[in-house]
């Protein structure tokens, strides 16, 4: 029987035995998934540009030399930073929604005191460029742009009026937060990168600004704000009476201020909360006196829990309006105060009753805010009531010039310092390399809602692969919080209060090496890729590899079918759809 | 070796001496002895073969695939309302190319319930892509289940072997019970060659197919069940000379010199040799064919044995409601192919439905209503009913 | 190394690839991610059996296939005796150590294979049996199954008549044929259902394992939630994750830190868009109560 002539090429039965390979499934698609490296809101807002996920990473891993060195390509003083930065990272941290913040500023002194104990360095490319740059003021501003623009390979000289290097670090700053040792240890890092330290020397009176404007390349001034703020009452002479700069000054330079038994502090700020708590380190009692309440207080939350633990009293809705005794302060007259409309901070306004009443006292140490000398900086400086016109990478209007730290309109805290240090060398060197600073080059490469600028990513060196950089920012929301189990975390542990009362020893305990690995485990490491491999897993195309190149995975669009899975299951929010065209 | 058996043991035996490695079977009336007697003989160690317990006949025959599938010699029997349930499983069988084999004693459908001999079970069958091998006695039961496997395996098709209830399933005959190692000469292992689960070769059986290959698949059963008349032929002829027992799918008797010609299958084969003997004797020009073969069905053959002849009366065991017996459809459809002088006029008749039996007598009316009328009353007649 | 997942330690899974890319599932389809992470814990030799159901369309029309372990398409009701048979020419063969797998859809299990599966069981033939079950007949086009669940709108039961009865317990049904090992999973979970389909291979004897499997088109789930979806039926209990040996030994495996209401998990999805909150209400009392029952053998015999 003849059926066709035709040859047919197929098995007794229909067996399968080609792979379905062929079969590429990724034309089924309208969207795609697509591996984006979004900023934390810890790195977003941090004021010196840390990659706080990329660290967390590393020392949840016990690579804490990595993590050093990672914090140090940022910020050249993880272990005072790790101690004095008020740490808002932590108010903004994912987990807060999850369940406790991730205590990041104690990793970052564990890993700072680890780089510090290991005498970690840092070493410098060579060789050195023939550009010089003058640093003004070896305060956290100063230091910090000393530091990376010797990394950027530019000889760098600095000045300082003080006997020894970091400013208000230094002498601003009591030791029961930052020990002198921690300080010197970290400085020191500099002189061995090769900066050239010219120490009690003033410019304007030592050297002039112009035979530096001659000199140098280029300039950076970091003079910071040395002058206290006048309280603007009568009997501000009278004995007894400091205002904080000088008193935690004296105290920094081991001198024994003469002060009463009885301190009124005037002020709601970091300087008064810290001159308070120094006040009871002497032994005296002390009082803080501010125009308005608690929750107006521009100190930190923490700082006025531990100064209450000491014994410190506050007084509320009171205005000093005058002075009492005779040679040396024996009381304040106050004014009760009460709270009206907001100002321009956000906060509600003191508003006097008329309503006074005293308090008694033999001490009185003023401390209402700090602003810079104006005959410090160069007659050709362009300033408003010492805040130096600069443009938002620190350069002046005298273009060789740059501005950071306490002149320059931005909060005074080292970490804004350090940040202001940093987009200043990034400037600076710009310039010396002849780049215009227009004004929109900032946001090319920055972070942050300060203008931070994250060097790392600026190169596109991070830690976490950077084959999509986004600017975005990630929330909660963006997460898949079901793969990161509720767990507390470590608690900050504190001296007793009598120990502490004795002297100035530091108050915080550091953490154990396990409570360090804990914490930065519990970091969601919002926004990067951790190679946790979900959406690899996930993957019902099983086309999502990991990169055979580098870092992370690649996704076959051959056959991913557009499915989104991965997106909706990657942890930390390092991934997005895209419609496809 | 000589004995005495039934025609459901003359399976039993057939099937271990055919090393049939799984087993995987549902009791049922009348096929029950069968899988009895291979129970038993699992238990006395006669027969090394895994038996499968089912829930139903559907589950055996699946098993029997999935084991074929797995590379094994593999055996289940059944009849009648099995034999239905089996159905889907019958075409599956042939469309996964699992060479199963079957013994389905046959058995009239319900409702009513019988139990006794009818073959529309079978019949039923015919497009499932079986082959269909009908016995007479016991003696071709045990030899056809033997060639069953060989044919089956030979061709990757399953094959049934088919005997009537109670006429052979429980009626003893002395029977020759072949050497083993005979046996085993003339059926080797079997070798499923490439088409089976081979854990080794990650390979999908059974895929869906597309319009655009679909018919490929189907048309190599047909190939394949043509092939089938050659290699049935070939089996049969080899088990002659090894057994010197010879079978054929169309085996006339006393038909060379008839005008009327019987069509008979199964048992009926056995009683019309004697009523062709008594009719002979009385001078009737009568001869009968006997067909082993339904599917595939053994055209040219039965054009050969048929040719000529005047008058042929189908005896058919089976129907087709609205139609005829299945036989006499066949009969009819490879007789059209004979040019007209050479064609004989079929006479269809439908006898002994639900065991009601088929004597000398009954055979005798076929003959004489055949011989009598000129043409057919009726596309069908029906034998010994009393119509109501 | 910790794990990046905090949850999950994904190292842990194997990185052998039984299920290629190119299959012809629906985006987002569970069963066939489910496909890959079981054959992953079952490892080789494994045979499958795969009756009619979605799987029959998803690797691949001939002669294509995207699984790399040899499959038997069969016959829809028959998963339960093909295993039978298969398992018993290996043994025949003396390859006892294939394991033989049968993957079948809810219909496949609960509604025409039960009578097969129940018959393996019984003889505690050594197969593994795996329901992946998206709780309606998929394939065809979302008709309602004996494992579609109560209120659950299919093509066969709109939603003006959504089905009014519980979704069989085919979980019971098995442990009441008493066989070594029974276990509830689903991808969400990977590494618990990997596991599970380790040990099963480590057992003798009939071992039934029930996946939950997420269908985005059935379910009227978005395809990017066919995870989640089923991460919310263990969270909220609907699908609690547990495992049992010889009908005596009940273990939940996960256990979540935090019981969700079966609130969430309903209104997640499209087929159950239409059920009033006391409906909801009472669905909610529904799985509490069933859970009660499990949870008071998981005590007994923890």
């Amino acid at each position: 029987m003849k059926y066709t002539d035709r040859q047919v090429h197929v098995p007794l039965c229909s067996v399968s035995t080609t792979s379905s390979l062929v079969n590429k499934t990724g034309t089924w698609k309208s969207a795609q998934p697509l591996f984006i490296d979004r900023v934390s809101p810890c790195n977003q807002q941090c004021p010196a540009g840390e990659d706080i996920t990329g660290y967390m990473y590393l020392v949840g891993q016990g690579r804490y030399e990595e993590a050093w060195r990672l914090i140090m390509e940022e910020n050249p003083f993880p272990a005072i930073m790790g101690r004095v930065c008020f740490h808002t990272c932590e108010e903004r941290c994912n987990r807060t929604e999850h369940d406790d913040a991730v205590s990041i500023h104690m990793v970052e002194r564990f890993i700072g005191d680890y780089g510090l104990a290991n005498s970690l360095r840092i070493t410098v490319p060579g060789p050195e460029r023939k550009e010089r740059v003058a640093i003004v003021g070896a305060g956290p501003a100063g230091l910090t742009a000393a530091y990376h623009l010797r990394k950027m390979g530019n000889g760098v000289s600095i000045f300082d009026s003080n006997q020894k290097p970091g400013g208000m670090m230094r002498y601003g700053i009591p030791s029961y937060r930052l020990p002198k040792e921690v300080l010197d240890g970290e400085i020191s890092r500099l002189d061995e990168m090769g900066v050239e330290f010219k120490i009690a020397v003033k410019v304007g009176k030592d050297v002039t600004w112009d035979s530096l404007d001659n000199e140098f390349e280029a300039v950076f001034m970091g003079i910071g704000a040395w002058e206290e703020t006048s309280l603007g009452i009568e009997g501000l002479n009278k004995k007894g009476i400091y205002n904080a700069l000088e008193f935690l000054e004296d105290i920094n330079l081991g001198k024994e201020p003469k002060i009463g038994k009885r301190i009124a502090v005037i002020g709601g700020g970091n300087s008064a909360i810290d001159c308070a708590r120094v006040s009871r380190r002497l032994g005296a009692e002390a009082t803080i006196v501010y125009r308005r309440s608690e929750a107006e207080m521009p100190a930190h939350t923490e700082e006025i829990e531990m100064a209450r633990e000491e014994g410190v009293r506050f007084l509320f809705l009171a205005s000093p309006k005058a002075i009492y005794g005779e040679e040396t302060v024996a009381g304040v007259k106050l004014e009760k105060m009460a709270l009206g409309e907001m100002d321009d901070s956000g906060r509600r306004r003191p508003v006097p009753t008329g309503e006074t009443f005293d308090i008694d006292c033999d001490g009185m140490i003023t401390a209402i805010g700090e602003a810079t000398r104006v005959g410090d900086l160069p007659p050709f400086t362009s300033h408003r009531g010492g805040v130096v016109e600069a443009d938002r990478m620190g350069q002046t209007t005298h273009l060789r010039f740059f501005a950071g730290g306490d002149i320059i309109d931005i909060p005074h805290t080292v970490t804004h310092a350090i940040g202001s240090g940093k987009r200043a060398a990034v400037a600076i060197d710009r310039f010396l390399r002849g780049i215009e600073n227009d004004k929109d080059s900032p946001d090319q490469f920055t972070w942050g809602e300060s203008g931070t600028i994250n060097l790392a990513w600026l190169k596109g060196t991070s830690l976490f692969c950077r084959r999509n950089p986004s600017l975005e920012v990630v929330d909660y929301t963006d997460m898949n919080p079901f793969y990161f189990d509720c767990l507390p975390g470590v608690k900050t542990k504190r001296i007793p209060v009598d120990e502490r009362l004795k002297g100035f020893q530091e108050v915080s305990e550091p953490f154990s090496e396990e409570e360090v690995i804990s914490e930065a485990r519990r970091c969601f490491n919002c926004g990067s890729c951790t190679e946790c491999g979900n959406c690899c897993i996930f993957c019902p195309e099983n086309s999502i590899k990991r990169d055979p190149d580098g870092y992370g995975y690649v996704a076959d669009m051959d056959f991913c079918k557009g499915c989104g899975i991965c997106v909706n299951e990657c942890p930390r929010g390092a991934m997005t759809m895209k419609l496809m065209e | 070796m000589r004995k005495v058996l039934t025609g459901n043991q003359a399976v039993a035996y057939g099937a271990m001496l055919s090393d049939v490695q799984v087993v995987a079977a549902y009791p049922i009336t009348p096929q029950t002895t069968i899988i009895e007697e291979l129970a038993d003989m699992q238990a006395e160690g006669l027969a090394d073969l895994d038996y499968i317990r089912v829930e139903s006949e559907h589950s055996a025959m699946a098993a029997c695939i999935g084991a074929s599938m797995g590379g094994v010699r593999t055996f289940t029997a059944t009849c009648g309302q099995g034999l239905f349930l089996m159905h889907e499983m019958l075409h599956y069988a042939t469309g996964a190319r699992t060479p199963v084999v079957l013994a389905n004693v046959n058995r009239a459908i319900a409702a009513p319930w019988s139990i006794w001999s009818d073959q529309t079970d079978s019949v039923s069958q015919r497009e499932t892509g079986w082959i269909q091998l009908y016995c007479e006695g016991n003696q071709e039961v045990l030899d056809t289940t033997i060639m069953a496997f060989k044919i089956a395996e030979s061709l990757r098709l399953p094959a049934m072997v088919i005997l009537d209830a109670f006429f052979l399933s429980h009626t003893s005959e002395p029977i020759e019970i072949p050497d083993i190692e005979a046996v085993r000469d003339f059926l080797p292992p079997y070798d499923p060659g490439d088409l089976w689960l081979d854990p080794d070769n990650p390979r999908t059986f059974g895929s869906l197919c597309m319009p655009d290959t679909y018919m490929e698949f189907r048309w190599q059963i047909q190939r394949d069940m043509e092939r089938a008349k050659q290699v049935i032929d070939e089996v049969q002829d080899d088990f002659g000379r090894v057994f010197g027992r010879n079978y054929r799918q169309v085996e006339g008797y006393r038909s060379d010199d008839a005008d009327v010609v019987m069509v008979v299958s199964g048992t009926v084969a056995s009683t019309g040799r004697d009523a062709i003997d008594f009719l002979r004797a009385r001078g009737e020009g009568v001869g009968m064919v006997k067909i082993k073969t339904l599917r595939p069905f053994p055209r040219q053959e039965l054009v050969a044995a048929l040719r000529g002849k005047k008058k042929v009366a189908v005896i058919d065991r089976n129907f087709s409601p609205g139609a005829t017996g299945v036989w006499a459809q066949e009969i009819r459809s490879a007789l059209y192919e004979l040019p007209e002088d050479e064609r004989p006029i079929i006479y269809g008749y439908i006898a002994g439905l639900g065991g009601r039996d088929i004597s000398i007598k009954t055979i005798e009316e076929i003959y004489q209503k055949t011989r009598e009328a000129d043409q057919p009353d009726d596309v069908d007649i029906w034998i010994g009913v009393n119509y109501v | 190394m910790y794990s990046l997942n905090q949850r999950f330690n994904n190292q842990d899974i194997p990185e052998d690839e039984f299920m290629a890319s190119g299959n012809s599932a629906c985006a987002g389809c569970a069963a066939s991610l489910s496909m890959g992470l079981a054959l992953k814990g079952l490892g080789k030799p494994t045979v499958l059996v795969i009756p009619a159901c979605c799987f029959t369309i998803i690797p691949g029309a001939w002669p294509l296939t995207a699984l790399d372990v040899p499959v038997f398409q069969a016959a829809f009701e028959t998963t339960g005796s093909t295993l039978s048979g298969i398992k018993a020419a290996y043994r025949k063969r003396g390859m006892d150590d294939v394991c033989v797998v049968g993957w079948a859809g809810d219909g496949g299990t609960f509604d025409i294979g039960i009578q097969a599966l129940s018959a393996t069981a019984e003889r505690n033939d050594d197969v593994v049996y795996v329901c992946y079950d998206n709780e309606a007949y998929m394939n065809t086009g979302i008709q309602r199954s004996g494992g579609t669940p109560m209120g659950a709108w299919t093509t066969t039961t709109p939603v003006k008549d959504p089905k009014s009865e519980p979704k069989k317990d085919i979980d019971e049904i098995m442990i009441a044929h008493r066989i070594p090992y029974l276990a509830t999973a689903t991808a969400a979970y990977p590494h618990d259902m990997i596991a599970k389909f380790k040990k099963a291979r480590s057992i003798k004897g009939t071992r039934f394992i029930h996946l939950l499997s997420a269908c985005p088109t059935g379910w009227r789930v978005p395809e990017n939630l066919s995870i989640e979806v089923m991460r919310l039926a263990v969270l909220s209990n609907i699908f609690p994750l547990f495992e049992v040996e010889n009908a005596e030994i009940f273990r939940q495996t996960v256990i979540p830190d935090e019981v969700i209401p079966v609130e969430r998990y309903l209104r997640l999805q499209g087929r159950f868009r239409h059920l009033t909150d006391e409906a909801v209400k009472e669905y909610q009392k529904m799985v509490d109560d069933r859970f009660e029952r499990l949870r008071k053998r998981f005590e007994i015999t923890e």
